[in-house]
């Protein structure tokens, strides 16, 4: 239940932003730009929030750099594509709101802020299907590297990301390949990078968005967690936040934006709405359903409710960040030659160079006879050819074998160590070690999609993604469930106007980024489709609430 | 490679403060991060510390051997290797008698990550030494200067 009016606010402005990452900032920098007098709430010490431990990337489809380099690309060829990847989650019309805006938004920031972007070779995330494109029409933009020595004393507020801190950019980890061949990456000039405050990858985004609201004096108010809506006749005027220990109540005349992630940090929630696990999460343990909780005190309309942005991951025990457990993303690991995932039963179940989102989805497959997760738990297994040439997670190729990674002399001993079916496990690698010689995987399509290659070692012949695993040492590491955040949340109006369930928008109400009701459905169109989504809807709740 | 020195006045004669820093068990706990150490013999131990690195933390198992210890000189040197890390460096206690009642105690330590990554580990490590030397030897001053009353 919403709260009433209070006697007197404590804080007051005209349009209130929640949160700080890729919906709040450009959700305050359009109000600013559209006349309105904006404060920002952001409930840590920390500006950022997901987007600043991503890969900083932003899908846009028939954007200006397309255009400059002479890249065809169209909106109806987008539609098609993003139409076929939602299948019916999302409304049509929400799709194409996002098409038609997306590159108009970045061009806006590129022009209106200090973000630069350039081109990556990324494709989007099922490049086979119509209206999809290829690595070298890329629609994913990526972060230039950025200067954070430029947003002066406030550059101690950003959230650093414990994962993509290395700052280098797409284009620069497509030369040197540090997933490949780690020993060509300029380490030492990463170093001096670092020291000289060079960020990138989803600092890249946030950093400059954040420097852009410095700029335009708006006060963003950090240590102040916003938990519930305050309404008068039916309207909302406010909200009430926790600071320094107290309750305050801060009046927004014009609007409040939700945009303070999703629920992936809730239990309560996640148990309630998701049809499986996320145990271990790789966003920061800030996203506990804030947003969700107050739309629903406001009466809002909820969608996309079982989606989440899913992404595999796993731990090295011991290592912590922001006092916890860190949970580390699993990308080019998985889709490198000699790895495969296997079950409980020691079977593959899994194209495990697909895309992360989409490969998660198995993991989440329920056995109608034991009405366990049948997949779980699942493991990477991978061999010394693996071992000696590329990383995996922090274990560099030719250092030693690092203790989390679970070893053994041969298949049947690594089985019985980590408790998997011995027989099961060496029959699969059997039958893989074939389809690798056909360089076809009949079982899981394993490398007939151009994006399967990207994270793969293009060195490898004749298949980036596929290898053997027969030579000794063999290892295993677990793979666990990882989100880079949930998707569901109040429905939006085209605006970003949350709307109640019977479709009218309740005024004074907007949604953004992972707070609402994703435009993705249950879908992933391509690198940066959850950031370009969450500043789409940012951008468009910015001007709409500005204008009230 | 990271070096950090840090000194401080003891106010105390050298005698006790020698005396405490001599026995190991008695500063240990002082040492951010610490969780344990055992002694192999008396001149190495396996210490398991947890270290911030950036924005991460991370236990460290490190080899600790004694090079030099100077009951004379008031001088220990000592070297680093990483069990668990490709790491490795060395440090020294000092402590010098400036009168009857103050002690000078100067602590130095380095540590140089190693692997390929190591360029970028010793920039996120730099930062971080510098706390820790001066937390220690405050911590190891100011416990002194307690038991002197």
């Amino acid at each position: 239940m919403a709260i009433k009016k209070p006697g007197k606010w404590d804080l007051e402005t005209e349009v209130l932003v929640l949160g700080t990452g890729c919906a709040g900032l450009p959700a305050a920098i359009l109000a600013h730009d559209n006349g309105a007098k904006v404060m920002v709430l952001e409930r840590t010490a920390k500006v950022g929030g997901t987007t600043a431990v991503s890969g900083g990337g932003v899908w846009v489809p028939n954007n200006h750099l397309m255009k400059e380099k002479g890249i065809k690309d169209s909106k109806e060829a987008a539609m098609t594509y993003c139409k076929r990847l939602s299948g019916g989650k999302s409304s049509d019309e929400l799709i194409e709101k996002y098409l038609d805006v997306v590159p108009e938004m970045i061009q806006y920031m590129v022009d209106n802020t200090p973000i630069k972007f350039e081109i990556t070779e990324l494709s989007d995330y099922h490049p086979e299907f119509e209206g999809a494109h290829q690595g070298n029409e890329s629609r994913t933009l990526g972060p230039l590297l950025y200067d954070t020595n430029e947003l002066g004393d406030a550059k101690e507020n950003l959230r650093v990301s414990p994962t993509m801190s290395m700052p280098m950019t797409f284009s620069e980890s497509r030369q040197w390949k540090p997933t490949c061949t780690p020993e060509k990456v300029p380490w030492e000039k990463m170093g001096e990078r670092l020291a000289n405050g060079i960020t990138c990858w989803g600092g890249g985004v946030t950093a400059p968005l954040y420097k852009a609201c410095l700029d335009r004096k708006i006060e963003i108010v950090l240590n102040t967690r916003a938990i519930d809506v305050v309404m008068e006749d039916g309207k909302v005027i406010g909200v009430v936040a926790q600071q320094d220990g107290k309750d305050i109540c801060v009046g927004a005349s014009k609007g409040v934006i939700l945009a303070c992630g999703g629920f992936e940090w809730n239990e309560e929630l996640k148990t309630d709405f998701l049809p499986g696990p996320i145990t271990h999460p790789c966003s920061p343990p800030i996203n506990e359903g804030d947003a969700l909780k107050m739309g629903m005190s406001a009466g809002a309309a909820l969608g996309n409710m079982s989606e989440q942005w899913g992404w595999i991951s796993a731990i090295i025990p011991g290592e912590e960040s922001e006092g916890i457990q860190l949970n580390r993303g699993i990308i080019y690991e998985r889709s490198m030659p000699h790895c495969i995932i296997v079950n409980p039963k020691g079977k593959r179940f899994v194209n495990e160079s697909a895309a992360y989102n989409d490969m998660f989805k198995p993991f989440w497959e329920v056995d109608e006879n034991t009405l366990k997760f049948k997949n779980l738990p699942a493991w990477a297994i991978f061999d010394q050819q693996y071992k000696d040439k590329y990383p995996f997670l922090t274990a560099m190729p030719g250092e030693d074998v690092p203790e989390w990674l679970v070893q053994a002399d041969s298949l049947e001993e690594l089985a019985e160590k980590i408790n998997i079916d011995a027989a099961g496990l060496k029959e699969t690698v059997e039958k893989f070690n074939g389809y690798v010689k056909d360089n076809k995987d009949p079982d899981f399509a394993r490398g007939d999609s151009e994006y399967d290659l990207y994270w793969g070692d293009d060195r490898n012949e004749p298949c980036a993604c596929l290898g053997t695993l027969e030579k000794p040492v063999f290892y295993a590491c677990e793979m666990l469930l990882g989100s880079l955040g949930t998707k569901g949340g109040p429905k939006t109006t085209l605006d970003g106007q949350v709307i109640d369930a019977h479709g009218k928008p309740i005024t004074g109400l907007y949604a953004a980024g992972n707070a609402m009701a994703s435009v993705a459905g249950g879908s992933y169109f391509g690198g940066g489709a959850t950031i370009g989504s969450g500043m789409v809807f940012g951008y468009l709740a910015g001007i709409h609430a500005a204008k009230q | 490679m990271p070096v950090v020195e840090y000194k401080c006045i003891v106010k105390a004669p050298m005698e006790p403060v020698w005396g405490f820093v001599s026995v190991i068990e008695k500063w240990a706990p002082f040492l951010k991060g610490y969780e344990e150490h055992e002694e192999l013999n008396d001149k190495e131990s396996v210490w398991t510390l947890k270290g911030d690195v950036g924005v991460l933390s991370r236990t460290v198992k490190m080899k600790v051997t004694i090079t030099n210890w100077d009951d004379e000189a008031k001088r220990v040197e000592f070297e680093l290797d990483g069990i668990n890390e490709k790491a490795t460096g060395g440090g020294t206690f000092i402590a010098t008698s400036e009168s009857d009642s103050e002690t000078e105690l100067i602590f130095k330590l380095e540590i140089n990550a190693g692997g390929m990554i190591g360029p970028v580990v010793n920039v996120l490590l730099g930062p971080m030494l510098k706390p820790v030397a001066k937390e220690m030897a405050e911590k190891i001053k100011a416990r002194i200067e307690e038991l002197q009353g």
